[in-house]
């Protein structure tokens, strides 16, 4: 893929992550270079940033991905001893909410592995300037 | 891979995701909020400090995470650090804590600047309402955010100054608890302080904060 065809795919990147109300993770400001301590910054090459996003976007979905938090409750086991909490909750800021169990944090192991394919993909891709 | 295939992956992607969010609004902002990753890094300190020697048990019936940092409640959920062979914990572990800065023992009267808040605190066993820096061993912050930026280091180094002054290196401690090997730190009172993130590129922030006792730990699930 050439320069433009990678910068189409980053516009569209963006656009995708306004809608799920994450737009900083399109802020071009995130992958910039440094190479040295006394050199200016700069941007990335087109493809270096789009896989650098999509990576970003994959540590966003392991923050909400059922995988991590039975991986959580594994090494917790594993840690302590005696009983292990029943369940895991959040309190709501407001008093008259009820309690958010992380337990019902989705399975997201299919989307990621198509994700990460996609980047390994993205990766082996010839990029022409 | 073309860019029409990788436009379809794209789609495909977004498309599945939105698919699959859950419906509650109020998960979404509790994971929004980075308390999936809490949980993670709780569980990796918890894994810390067995490998260091410690016996841990949990209190309580549910473990809960608040949504804004509050008070120590003994009645609360939360984990007991024992030293092998003693019958009474010698540290206790809660999440969402404020404490009492080190500057307010300076200020008199107080003011909203007096306390901060940690994601996880190991603090003395008979530690209650807001725990003075003094009685805090191990505070851990915890950045789910996906791309680590320098305003991160900047919190931690003030969070830091407000745990303890700077000093030359002594055992930590976690360390004068008598188990495992000795941790130095160059701090007065001498608590640890880790900063756990999941961007990588957090790591190319370590040196200065390292001079003052500021441990990164890059945990990525």
């Amino acid at each position: 893929m050439n320069e433009e065809e990678f910068l189409a795919l980053e516009e569209l990147l963006r656009a995708q992550f306004e809608q799920i109300g994450a737009p900083e993770l399109g802020d071009p400001r995130s992958y910039l270079l440094r190479e040295e301590t006394e050199a200016p910054t700069r941007m990335r090459d087109p493809r270096s940033r789009l896989i650098e996003m999509l990576e970003a976007f994959d540590r966003r979905l392991a923050a909400e991905d059922r995988a991590t938090f039975d991986e959580a409750m594994g090494i917790m086991s594993e840690s302590t001893d005696g009983p292990m909490p029943e369940r895991v909750l959040v309190e709501p800021v407001s008093q008259v909410e009820p309690l958010v169990d992380l337990s019902a944090t989705p399975n997201l192991r299919q989307l990621r592995s198509t994700l990460r394919q996609m980047i390994n993909n993205l990766a082996e891709t010839p990029y022409s300037e | 891979m073309d860019k029409s295939s990788a436009q379809k992956t794209i789609l495909s992607i977004f498309g599945a995701y939105k698919a699959v969010r859950p419906a509650d609004r109020r998960l979404i902002r509790a994971l929004t909020d980075g308390k999936l990753y809490e949980l993670y890094v709780l569980s990796r300190v918890l894994q810390e400090l067995r490998r260091r020697g410690f016996q841990i048990r949990f209190v309580g019936k549910d473990l809960r995470f608040k949504a804004s940092p509050g008070l120590i409640w003994p009645s609360d959920p939360h984990f007991e650090l024992y030293v092998p062979g003693s019958s009474e914990p010698i540290f206790k572990l809660y999440t969402d804590i404020e404490f009492e800065t080190l500057g307010s023992t300076h200020q008199s009267p107080g003011d909203e600047s007096c306390y901060h808040e940690i994601d996880i605190v190991v603090v003395d066993a008979e530690a209650t309402d807001r725990p003075s820096h003094e009685q805090i061993a191990l505070g851990v912050e915890c950045k789910a955010t996906a791309n680590f930026t320098k305003s991160i280091v900047r919190e931690a180094l003030g969070l830091r100054r407000e745990l303890s002054y700077l000093q030359q290196p002594q055992p930590s401690r976690l360390s004068q608890a008598g188990v495992g090997p000795t941790t130095m730190v160059p701090a007065q009172p001498a608590s640890e302080y880790w900063l756990a993130f999941v961007d990588p590129k957090g790591l190319n922030y370590a040196a200065s904060p390292a001079a003052f006792g500021i441990k990164y730990q890059h945990w990525e699930p």
